[in-house]
């Protein structure tokens, strides 16, 4: 490769990254990062190369006939354009990436708010249920206990205190129906409140759930982790250069046959 | 099976024109390694863990956790170490939860696999390194598992692929010293039979087991456990020459205290050195004569356990007094040895054989 080509490789790989250090990651809450090794760019470069390549060699004899300047320098621009594009699709596929966690954590974000909000609405209906009851047992028992206390106080100055336990349970039984009726008329009253709240929590609980059905079709459908890709287009195999070409053919087959055997066991096992 | 099932890979291998990615994956006892090519290379714990109950699902938020997130929430999981003595727990050795044990290895191969990132329209084909002497069961075990996200898997044993990746076939012994088995493998230009491969339990977790045994015996007040013990044998256990004193924090009744394990340290590491040494010896004492000196030689150290700082230089101490010398070469990547490999053999393997096993 020319001076120029790496030059401008160094200077596409260079736009392509930022600068910053691990304090700045930690801040921004990454604990974890995807680092892109020197080999991994490398391997992208000869990928491109041996690519650009091969498709140039069918008119050659082979590399030490590749003679004439322009023909390099045509093919160390291929090369250059097949690395760009390479660069290009990953950072594409790390924009798409970006996109759609953003997507996820605003969802996610909705989701918390409306759990929360649900909550707190379950929380004032049932304590204003509580409180209603509670109110009314008070008023009921300190009721009650004034009015007892009066009618014995009557039944002893008209000198008929053994009729006063009669009366009293004659009008606690009246009393308690009485109560029962007025208990139903007040909860009408409050029902409308009531109900407001329980249509809000309703419609609240299948907002949550269309937007966590939402979120988990946004995280299927964009194909958020597309994978890595191989540097390999087709099956590769011994490169007949190998210094040990005869002897890896001889090794690759014993394998193969010892799998052979196993897969055939594996298939006949019940 | 049915004319539907049989046309279903091929209807699903023509949407995969856009390249062929290998994998290597080296199933290990205590780590899974995993090389690509895609320039992926990954490591994960072999271990797996699932929810407990449905409030833990629910904390979670996963049906399975693999590796480190596994161990970290330990607590909460049934959780599961799927090999042992680098093969898989099965009814065949007698493992209690078999059934739970081949969930959970299936899992851990899916993950091994999801971790290299695969396209969804490339063809996926598979090396997996297995023991050097795993049963034809638990062989058979990992084919299943593996084929379930793959397009193609071969299985190899574990040695040769780390002498293969390296070109070294001829005249080689390979030393792969996992957590569970220490695999010996004599090479020899073809494909290693079982004379040529020997396979110890001497290997990282018997040091681990040693070494807590001597702490604890020798500092009963201080607490432990295992994994710590395993911590402190990777970050600084050295078996040859002069290197500073292993001084670590235990805690003693929840106080930190400082022991100098120096000497606990180096001596339960050389316990691996003798059977290793006598596994050599068997293995270069029933080689061709004319060519055992080259064997001797030609010794590579490779896995996780060769880690241990001086291990060449102290298992070349034993041969030249047990076999009157040796040389001990240790891999640069010991950890992705197996894996390298692996995805090397997945490479050179030609089409026609892929294409017979899917």
């Amino acid at each position: 490769m020319g001076k120029g080509l790496q030059k401008k490789l160094q200077e596409a790989v260079r736009k392509l990254s930022y600068r910053t250090s691990v304090d700045q990651l930690k801040q921004r809450g990454i604990s974890k990062v995807n680092v892109v090794g020197l080999d991994r760019i490398v391997a992208l470069v000869e990928t491109a190369v041996h690519r650009t390549l091969r498709a140039r060699m069918q008119g050659f004899q082979g590399l030490d006939g590749l003679g004439p300047n322009a023909e390099r320098g045509s093919i160390a621009e291929d090369a250059r354009d097949e690395f760009l594009r390479l660069l290009r699709s990953n950072e594409k596929l790390e924009q798409v990436h970006q996109e759609v966690k953003a997507e996820k954590d605003e969802l996610e974000s909705e989701i918390d708010m409306m759990r929360l909000e649900l909550l707190e609405l379950r929380k004032a209906v049932n304590e204003r249920r509580d409180k209603v009851e509670m109110e009314e047992r008070i008023r009921v028992a300190e009721t009650d206990a004034d009015l007892f206390a009066e009618l014995e106080g009557l039944f002893s100055q008209a000198g008929r205190a053994d009729l006063f336990e009669q009366v009293r349970d004659i009008m606690a039984t009246r009393l308690m129906s009485e109560r029962h009726l007025l208990n139903e008329a007040r909860k009408a009253e409050h029902k409308g409140e009531v109900d407001l709240l329980e249509r809000r929590i309703e419609k609240l609980t299948s907002t949550l759930q269309n937007t966590e059905a939402q979120l988990v079709s946004a995280l299927d459908s964009k194909d958020v982790d597309q994978g890595i890709s191989s540097i390999y287009r087709e099956v590769q195999g011994i490169s007949d250069k190998d210094v040990f070409f005869q002897k890896k053919k001889g090794l690759m087959a014993s394998i193969f046959e010892a799998n052979l055997a196993l897969h055939d066991e594996l298939h006949k096992a019940p | 099976m049915s004319k539907e099932e049989k046309e279903k890979p091929a209807e699903e291998a023509s949407h995969k024109d856009h390249g062929v990615l290998y994998i290597g994956v080296d199933l290990g006892t205590s780590r899974t390694s995993v090389s690509a090519s895609n320039g992926v290379r990954e490591t994960l714990l072999s271990v797996v863990g699932y929810p407990r109950d449905v409030v833990s699902q629910k904390l979670l938020k996963k049906d399975v956790l693999i590796g480190e997130e596994a161990v970290e929430k330990r607590m909460s999981l049934n959780f599961y170490r799927p090999l042992e003595h680098g093969v898989l727990k099965t009814s065949e050795n007698g493992a209690d939860d078999a059934e739970g044990n081949k969930r959970a290895a299936t899992d851990l191969l899916k993950a091994a696999i999801a971790s290299a990132q695969p396209r969804t329209d490339e063809l996926v084909y598979a090396v997996i390194g297995a023991p050097a002497q795993a049963s034809i069961h638990n062989k058979k075990a990992i084919l299943a598992a593996a084929s379930e996200c793959v397009d193609s898997v071969m299985l190899c044993s574990e040695p040769f692929a780390v002498a293969y990746g390296l070109d070294w076939l001829e005249d080689v012994l390979v030393v792969d010293i996992g957590a569970g088995t220490a695999d010996l493998c004599r090479m020899h230009g073809t494909m290693p039979e079982d004379t040529d491969q020997v396979t110890l339990t001497q290997a990282g977790d018997f040091i681990d087991k040693a070494l807590y045994d001597a702490i604890k015996a020798a500092h009963p007040e201080a607490q432990f456990t295992i994994n710590m013990i395993k911590n402190i044998k990777e970050k600084f256990a050295y078996v040859h020459g002069q290197s500073e004193a292993i001084k670590v924090d235990l805690p003693v009744e929840g106080k930190p205290i400082e022991f100098d394990l120096t000497e606990l340290v180096i001596d339960n590491c050389k316990k691996i050195i003798p059977p290793i040494v006598d596994g050599l010896h068997k293995l270069i004492a029933s080689y061709d004569p004319e060519f055992q000196h080259k064997l001797r030689n030609r010794v590579l150290l490779a896995g996780g356990g060769s880690q241990i700082r001086g291990l060449d230089r102290a298992i070349e101490d034993e041969m030249k007094e047990r076999l009157g010398g040796g040389r001990v070469v240790r891999i640069e990547e010991p950890i992705y040895g197996g894996s390298n490999g692996a995805l090397k053999i997945a490479h050179d393997m030609p089409a026609e054989f892929w294409e017979k096993l899917k």
